[in-house]
């Protein structure tokens, strides 16, 4: 089997491993280029993303690591920045739907900007002249009290965690962009902020995650530019853990979350944590490629390794070359095979 | 709770990298002619081992030399003397020249061998580890394999002036703290692969007796590996040792034998017997738990999800790895510690109401007979009465049925009806007590592992909690080492008390 691969709308992805860069005790004020085991793991979440374009073959990769500590979260930032490229933009008959379907005086979000958006009352919807419109009732700036508003239904987006009511001043918020503008071609900046998606999809310890991609300081270091500091959040982009209304294009659950997610979450690639998140959920998400990351510190490291090698023995497609993978590291035990059958 | 951070994550990754395995080899003459004069017995006695009258002296051999090999103490250290005093041994020596004459003579020389190294003060082992350890440019671990033995390898260190290594226990060492060398004593293989896959130092020691094959041998986990990292050089001595000393397995039946109640105590009715498997703990512990549907108890699983990571868990979900949460000092369980407290004056009498109608529920069980009891409580109105849920229904485990018709049901058929409602209200309310007071428990216990720093939480054994307004009593998480294969039914007063798993 020949791995079929578009060819690549966006080279950042490829970068981004090179450009990431975090604070090491020595380096004071500077930042360090990551290790060569991170960058695989960004390249691994990167080639994997990039790979889950091509729908014929679903993929699982497995690693062993002497660590579980920000492997998983810098696979999923690189699956997620391989598909940045891909808009996320919903039809608008489809959007319309949506927001017609909404209770009356429901809480929504106007988005001023990519960048900028404002709390508001949706009023209703309505077509003029073959243009799908929104109204709105928000607190303009400069303005004294509500005011009603007519707007292109594209800049409004359901609250999922509305305040009570409309606050006298509907705060405007802005997105975290910095790192996501220093690390993507504008292209792609605009398709990351035109709308949401599930790229990608962790199943794991939320604790340890929660304290990689949001506390844990990094930087995108391009070649001759200034660094742009922030959280792999603010490329990762992870549901949990934004605000409301902030953009997403992954998310987070814990493997006792159950198998209520299968059913709602379709997502083109899932990264499990750890041998418990696997055995659990592993067989879910059919359609999924794969990103399977054992410590072997854990006590069900066997059982988890048992199962991959009996589904490469079982299930694995036949042939199989996989161009420009990344290189492995020492200390990382690396499995990779294709899926047959639907 | 803090995590590795990216640079922490890093050492492990160049340990990984970079290891190195080296083997310090010791020698002991007389220890080795014991060594090779106890297996040549175990060897020519074959199934005759399995008589009785061998067990006490063979076991106190077996453990004596278990210890030896692999712990950094002397040969004559009271925490590993043999468990037989040299006049029992003459007793015993006395029985074998009457029952297996053939043997005498051996038995005879490995006992004269046995005491004459448990006075010796020799420590080989212990030698080349103060060696290591006085040469070491960082900061020193120590892995040993029995966790019995851990206090008392960690105080002999510290008299020799090295107090400040830290001393691992058991097979499955999980810690993230990063060291400058890791001594590992005794054969590679009683070890988990990734205390030396995964090595925690850039370099590995592993300290064992010449005699005995000790040397690593990294495998692959996956069959379809496509690439793998660069192998990292480690030591390429030929390991030529001639003796293989797997670690033993658990004799389970021993182990429950040693659980033994108080010899003043009745023997149990069948009506307080229940399915229980067994546990080996840290430090040499052991428990049995009750299995079946509803026995549950609380764990700390450091691998779990937020919240999960303190929860019930059923018996058949507890694994090596798990802490069990257990009562060390103070009687009783701990939870209906709490639920008095909660209850306060009403404790007592409601407690003397449970006892009442639990008593006389088993009376009548003893009597009839656990199937024609369920029958009878068919007939008197109940709806769940077979006999998995009276023995549940009569056990200490229970407070109450989950339907009042099967409670009125009971009351009836003890001759309890005209209490039927007040006993019912009183056994709701210790129920709802036991589940505040369970909820009380694992609130602190989460808030404690997450103020803790989880590197250290997953090198210990054992962690320490002071019941939550109580006075007096102490819990414990101990992790679970292994779990028997098979069941056993054990007395009820034998579930959840924690006993040495040896002498």
């Amino acid at each position: 089997m020949q791995s079929r691969r578009e060819p690549r709308r966006s080279h950042a992805a490829d970068r981004l491993a090179d450009q990431l860069g975090y604070r090491a005790p020595s380096g004071g004020s500077t930042w360090t280029s990551l290790p060569e085991w991170a960058r695989f793991f960004v390249r691994l979440g990167v080639w994997v993303g990039d790979y889950a374009h091509d729908r014929g073959v679903r993929m699982v990769a497995a690693v062993t690591v002497p660590t579980p500590a920000f492997a998983v979260a810098l696979s999923a930032t690189g699956a997620v920045h391989a598909r940045a490229h891909v808009s996320a933009r919903e039809d608008a008959e489809t959007h319309f739907a949506l927001l017609e379907a909404l209770p009356p005086n429901s809480m929504v979000w106007y988005r001023e900007s990519p960048t900028k958006r404002r709390e508001a009352i949706l009023l209703g919807t309505e077509v003029k002249g073959g243009l799908r419109r929104a109204v709105i009732s928000t607190v303009l700036p400069g303005g004294t009290g509500k005011a009603k508003c007519w707007v292109q239904c594209a800049k409004i987006e359901p609250m999922d965690k509305p305040s009570e009511g409309l606050p006298e001043h509907a705060r405007l918020r802005h997105a975290r962009v910095g790192m996501l503008v220093a690390g993507l071609y504008s292209e792609s900046l605009q398709s990351v902020l035109s709308g949401n998606r599930l790229d990608c999809l962790i199943v794991g310890n939320k604790g340890r995650l929660e304290d990689e991609i949001r506390s844990a300081e990094f930087a995108i270091v391009p070649e001759g530019g200034r660094p742009v500091s922030g959280r792999l959040q603010d490329l990762l982009l992870a549901r949990r853990f934004a605000r409301s209304g902030d953009r997403y294009r992954s998310d987070l659950i814990a493997a006792s979350a159950g198998n209520e997610f299968a059913v709602r979450w379709t997502p083109p690639v899932v990264v499990f944590d750890g041998a418990n998140s696997y055995l659990k959920l592993g067989h879910q998400w059919p359609g999924a490629d794969r990103i399977v990351v054992l410590d072997r510190a854990e006590a069900r490291f066997n059982e988890a390794v048992q199962d991959l090698n009996l589904r490469y023995v079982a299930d694995r497609a036949e042939g199989g070359r996989f161009d420009d993978l990344p290189q492995v590291p020492a200390g990382v035990e690396f499995m990779l095979f294709g899926l047959a059958g639907p | 709770m803090s995590y590795l951070s990216l640079f922490e994550a890093d050492r492990l990754y160049q340990f990984a990298e970079t290891r190195t395995i080296r083997y310090d080899r010791v020698d002991c003459p007389p220890f080795r002619a014991f060594d090779h004069q106890a297996r040549r017995l175990f060897y020519r006695l074959g199934e005759a081992a399995e008589d009785e009258l061998w067990h006490p002296f063979l076991h106190a051999v077996g453990k004596y030399r278990r210890s030896m090999l692999g712990a950094p103490v002397a040969f004559n250290d009271p925490a590993v003397a043999p468990l037989m005093r040299p006049d029992e041994a003459d007793q015993f020596l006395a029985r074998v020249k009457h029952a297996y004459p053939g043997f005498a003579a051996e038995a005879r020389a490995l006992s004269e061998m046995l005491f004459g190294l448990a006075r010796a003060a020799d420590r080989p082992l212990s030698d080349v580890v103060h060696t290591l350890l006085a040469s070491a440019d960082g900061r020193s671990g120590l892995i040993i394999r029995d966790s019995r033995l851990a206090g008392v390898v960690k105080d002999r260190l510290a008299l020799r002036g090295h107090s400040r290594v830290d001393v691992l226990a058991g097979r499955d060492i999980r810690s993230n703290d990063a060291y400058y060398q890791l001594l590992v004593i005794g054969p590679a293989y009683w070890y988990a692969d990734h205390v030396f896959s995964s090595p925690r130092a850039e370099t590995v020691r592993i300290v064992s007796y010449r005699w005995c094959r000790s040397k690593w041998q990294p495998a692959e986990a996956f069959l379809g590996a496509l690439t793998r990292g660069r192998t990292a050089p480690h030591d390429d001595e030929e390991d030529d040792a001639e003796v293989e000393e797997p670690w033993p397995e658990i004799d389970w039946g021993r182990i429950l034998q040693r659980d033994t109640v108080s010899p003043e105590a009745a023997e149990p009715s069948a009506a307080d017997i229940v399915e229980g498997r067994l546990f080996s703990l840290h430090g040499g512990l052991a428990v049995v738990l009750e299995e079946g549907e509803s026995a549950r108890s609380l764990v700390i699983d450091l691998e779990a999800h937020d919240e999960a990571q303190v929860q019930r868990l059923q018996t058949r979900d507890i694994v090596p790895g798990i802490f069990v949460l257990l009562r060390t000092e103070g009687g009783g369980d701990y939870v209906a510690a709490v639920a008095d407290q909660i209850l306060g004056e009403r404790a007592a009498p409601y407690r003397d109401s449970q006892r009442r109608w639990k008593h006389a529920l088993r009376t009548e069980i003893k009597a009839s007979g656990w199937l024609a009891t369920s029958v009878r409580l068919l007939d008197l109105g109940s709806f769940r009465a077979d006999e998995a849920n009276l023995r549940h229904w009569a056990s200490e485990s229970s407070i109450r049925t989950r339907d009042s018709a099967d409670f009125t049901a009971i009351m009836r058929l003890i001759g309890f009806e005209d209490k039927a409602d007040q006993y019912w209200t009183e056994m709701d309310l210790i129920f709802r007590a036991h589940l505040a007071g369970g909820q009380l428990i694992r609130r602190r216990l989460l808030e404690r592992v997450r103020a803790a720093d989880v590197r250290q939480l997953e090198k210990l054994g054992r962690i320490d909690f002071a019941l939550p307004d109580a006075e007096g009593g102490r819990l414990s998480a101990l992790r679970v080492e292994a779990r028997s294969p098979t069941t056993y039914r054990i007395a009820a007063s034998q579930v959840g008390r924690p006993f040495e798993a040896e002498e």
